[in-house]
């Protein structure tokens, strides 16, 4: 119930932050309206690194504790943050094409390592695919999702160690956190999109960690089940529990 | 250059692409559950010979 009413919360709260972006904040000086790509394109870009950064945590979580709820929340994490990433490179290039004249820029480092930390989590998810064993798969999936993470602070910090097109950060550097780069209206606009879609985000790790738990519990069952019938097959005069008719009661 | 079609399809693709993943979840859940349903119950199995 409570996830439902932070699904419904996180819906309206992206409706109005979204309307507030494209049809209330003034359009920007010298880019005029395709800035406002700019309100979907950073909270896309910010949710990639949530979503990894939890996918890495909990790998190292799994690796020390080993509790397979830690390798359910890493692969939520990993696949939201694969659909994030790809939002982010999307709406960098709707921006890019009226702004610099171009989709896509392969020797920018910002964009390029972006693409990278995207083909290292669709990998993240392909590898998880190899094999059924959840002990195995988690073990695997740790190592990857933790070595990928490497990945957000080069994606993150190469606007400043490198030149290429993409901006140097609005509001993102440490420098500029308190005095950014653009007038307070536009902040709080990309502040109350950020708040939204994290709202979003976390409705979404939610139910993408509770598939995770009944894909689980499936396995289970059905590993469970199969056990039954191997015992029933061994020793047929072990009752099949799956095809056994309850007793007739006492008369 | 107008750039209202690249505005149109940054934010219809994403809250777009945020709706069909969403769709896809619950689908997804649904199945899950419909599928645990389905499996013989945990408890009889395993005691089963008990």
């Amino acid at each position: 119930m409570r996830t439902r009413i932070l699904g419904w919360v996180a819906l309206l709260a992206v409706i109005a932050a979204s309307l507030n972006a494209l049809f209330l904040v003034p359009a920007d000086l010298n880019q005029g309206d395709a800035q406002r790509v700019m309100y979907i394109h950073v909270p896309a870009a910010w949710l990639a690194y949530l979503s990894f950064g939890v996918t890495a945590l909990a790998g190292i979580g799994w690796l020390w504790r080993r509790d397979l709820r830690l390798d359910w929340l890493a692969h939520a994490g990993a696949e939201i943050g694969v659909m994030f990433t790809a939002f982010t490179l999307w709406a960098g290039a709707m921006w890019g094409r009226p702004v610099w004249g171009v989709f896509y820029q392969w020797e920018d480092p910002r964009i390029l390592s972006t693409t990278i930390l995207l083909a290292l989590y669709v990998g993240y998810l392909l590898l998880r695919r190899l094999t059924d064993d959840p002990i195995r798969r988690a073990n695997r999936a740790a190592v990857v999702g933790i070595v990928a993470a490497l990945d957000i602070p080069i994606v993150h910090f190469s606007v400043e160690w490198w030149r290429g097109l993409h901006q140097a950060p609005t509001i993102g550097s440490p420098a500029r956190i308190l005095d950014p780069a653009a007038p307070d209206l536009f902040v709080r606009a990309l502040l109350a999109m950020v708040a939204a879609f994290t709202l979003l985000w976390l409705y979404l790790m939610v139910r993408r960690y509770q598939l995770a738990r009944l894909h689980a519990a499936a396995d289970e069952a059905a590993r469970r089940g199969s056990l039954a019938a191997a015992r029933a097959a061994a020793d047929p005069g072990i009752p099949d529990v799956r095809t056994a008719q309850p007793p007739e009661p006492a008369r | 250059m107008n750039p209202l079609p690249f505005i149109i399809g940054a934010y219809g693709v994403i809250l777009g692409g945020l709706g069909v993943y969403v769709a896809w979840l619950w689908r997804r859940l649904a199945a899950a559950r419909a599928e645990l349903d389905a499996a013989p119950p945990a408890h009889d199995a395993e005691h089963d010979g008990a």
